[in-house]
């Protein structure tokens, strides 16, 4: 229900936000808090409080405005020569005040009283709060307004939508709907659920997300329960530390394993050596990257149509 | 409530009800399994009947079977480890973990998913073997260092355990707030769980938890001893240093073990001996077996609410715990009139 409301109210928004271009001229969005926030000039100085803002930023080529991103912003390489403010999950306010920003962009996730205290010192935040590939590429174009690159938004925008819809139209005329798990293989064995971002790629992607059965976003579930589940591809983001050896290599030794385990080796991802290592950066980031874990997980899924 | 305190008539009970528990958690699970397959399965298992050609045989034989018999050997190291703690510690609130067994597991396992290390050591995770590491550092390094000239004294054991504990989840709560890895993992790991695991983990704890489980048992009539008085225990030919050495290692030992292929699980050992305490009264030879049956009867119940509660998400089993002891242990204490 959440999830529907809020794409209906995302494409309200999108259009009164155009309307309300037209009408001031002045450049204007409501965040994910309910906040409207206007600029007469397009801010020069950024600072973003995610990774995934700093690859959109990046993306809408705004990445020389940057002036301030977290410690985990690793991509673009670039990213890595702008200062660092802001770390996991914590904010240091000293250093976001000393650069100095016309606008932050935060991400659901971080410190809200951290915001609070940067609004309090009169900083401008524009806050996020991308759950599916929809709104992130409506992000794409609420940033874009609000920093005064609409053009760049509206291509990028396009040319994203334009890689979904090549997904789209090639699984369309598929029957298979593979059963797709996300997770690991240690004790805790935890997956996604319905809400998350990886639940709407791989459907996206032609495939049943078997974690949407289990209750809460990232729930932990037994063995028996997967194998019940009978996933025939598995798609992991952690890989134990192994120098020296490609992610193939150690998810090969890794199956050879699970074929002699009980329980794992009676699952059809196991026996048929379906198990994947997707980039975490890709699958687990709310920005334009996205789209490589879908044309890749759409090709893990339907290797006949799509695969290279 | 009288009869109980004899034990002819509370082991058998107590027995019964284990095995009833057993047999129920067999027959329950996400999967839903009619009992009379569940029985050909066994059969089947056995090797007195066919083998059935679906995945429930994996399902009730591979994985509910090993989730059962460990949830027994859990509880019941849980439970007499806490057992021994609150006798040796002759405090109320003393648990397994008071000696920095958890804390030390804790850390162990941190270490191992903050660094990405894998590997797997009979079956069992480099999680688990460095839990047990983990447990088994800790808890020398509070015994090496409250040890004062040869003996044991109970209250520099207890503030050292607490001390060294602090640092240790200290350090642990670094590497949380540090980790860009699967902080979920850690986390569900830290709160305890029986789910996906396997004849492995059975495996691995079944030496620690024999050994200790039967050993101590021939310890209960010294600790009642040493309870009355240490001299008076001594005169009566009790070597109480050696005694209070060898409950100490045994009951770190099967809480090191419990924790390492179970994550951490509170409240089993700090209530079920309270709780026979209660039934049973305070005599430790009466004590220590109730608490081993005791325990693994909560665990076993626990665990089949944790995997069929909001199925086929898997509830930490610690929260079951806590949830169903907690009521059943304030009405106990509420028909005490005085102090426990």
């Amino acid at each position: 229900m959440r999830t529907m409301s809020g794409i209906a109210w995302f494409f309200f928004l999108e259009i009164s936000m155009c309307a309300n271009i037209a009408a001031a001229g002045g450049l204007r969005a409501t965040d994910d808090l309910g906040k409207v926030l206007e600029f007469d000039q397009p801010p020069q100085r950024l600072v973003s409080l995610a990774p995934s803002n700093t690859e959109l930023l990046f993306a809408l080529g705004l990445g020389d405005r940057l002036v301030g991103v977290t410690n985990a912003c690793n991509f673009p390489l670039k990213a890595k020569e702008v200062e660092v403010v802001a770390g996991y999950s914590t904010l240091n306010l000293e250093k976001i005040v000393e650069v100095a920003p016309d606008l932050v962009v935060a991400i659901r996730g971080n410190d809200l009283e951290g915001i609070k205290g940067l609004e309090h010192l009169g900083i401008k935040v524009f806050s996020l709060d991308i759950q599916t590939v929809d709104q992130m590429l409506l992000a794409i174009l609420r940033l874009g307004i609000l920093t005064g690159s609409e053009q760049t938004a509206e291509k990028l925008r396009g040319d994203l939508q334009g890689r979904i819809n090549e997904v789209r139209e090639r699984i369309l005329s598929l029957a298979a709907r593979p059963k797709i798990m996300w997770g690991g293989w240690s004790e805790t064995v935890y997956t996604a659920g319905k809400g998350t971002m990886i639940d709407d790629l791989f459907r996206l992607a032609g495939g049943v997300n078997v974690g949407r059965a289990a209750m809460g976003a990232w729930p932990q579930v037994g063995l028996e329960t997967i194998v019940a589940w009978e996933p025939e591809v598995i798609v992991t983001t952690y890989l134990p530390d192994a120098e020296g050896q490609t992610p193939e290599q150690v998810i090969a030794s890794e199956v050879a394993r699970l074929k002699q385990t009980d329980g794992w080796r009676v699952l059809p991802a196991v026996q048929q050596e379906r198990i994947y290592f997707v980039e975490g950066d890709w699958l687990l980031r709310p920005g334009p990257r996205l789209v490589n874990a879908l044309e890749r997980i759409a090709s893990l899924l339907h290797p006949d149509a799509l695969g290279n | 409530m009288k009869r109980l305190a004899d034990l002819k008539f509370s082991l058998p009970l107590l027995g019964g009800l284990l095995f009833v528990a057993m047999v129920l958690a067999l027959g329950a699970g996400p999967v839903t399994i009619p009992p009379g397959e569940v029985l050909a399965i066994f059969k089947a298992g056995l090797g007195w009947g066919e083998m059935p050609l679906n995945n429930h045989f994996v399902i009730v034989w591979d994985l509910r079977l090993p989730r059962v018999l460990l949830a027994v050997l859990v509880g019941a190291s849980l439970a007499l480890s806490g057992t021994v703690m609150q006798g040796f510690f002759q405090n109320p609130m003393a648990d397994p973990y008071i000696i920095g067994v958890s804390s030390g597991a804790a850390l162990g396992a941190t270490i191992a998913m903050y660094s990405g290390i894998e590997f797997w050591l009979w079956g069992i995770s480099a999680v688990s073997v460095f839990a047990f590491i983990g447990a088994l550092i800790v808890t020398f390094l509070v015994y090496t260092i409250s040890m004062r000239g040869g003996n044991l004294p109970i209250t520099m054991v207890l503030l050292t355990g607490i001390a060294i504990g602090a640092l240790a989840a200290a350090l642990t709560s670094f590497l949380l707030i540090t980790s860009e890895r699967d902080l979920y993992r850690i986390l569900y790991w830290l709160m305890g769980s029986l789910a996906s695991r396997r004849w492995d983990h059975v495996q691995t704890i079944l030496p620690y938890a024999v050994i200790g489980l039967i050993v101590l048992q021939f310890f209960a009539r010294d600790l009642n001893l040493i309870l009355q008085g240490e001299e008076n225990a001594q005169y009566l030919g009790v070597d109480v240093e050696r005694v209070k050495r060898t409950l100490l290692v045994l009951a770190a030992l099967l809480a090191a073990a419990a924790v390492a292929v179970s994550g951490i699980i509170g409240f089993v050992g700090l209530v079920v001996p309270h709780v026979m305490r209660l039934l049973v009264g305070p005599d430790h030879r009466k004590l220590f077996p109730t608490s081993v049956l005791g325990g693994a009867i909560l665990l076993v119940g626990a665990d089949v609410l944790a995997r069929t509660l909001i199925a086929p998400t898997e509830i930490p089993i610690g929260i079951i715990t806590s949830v169903l002891g907690c009521p059943f242990f304030l009405y106990l204490l509420s028909r005490k009139s005085t102090s426990l």
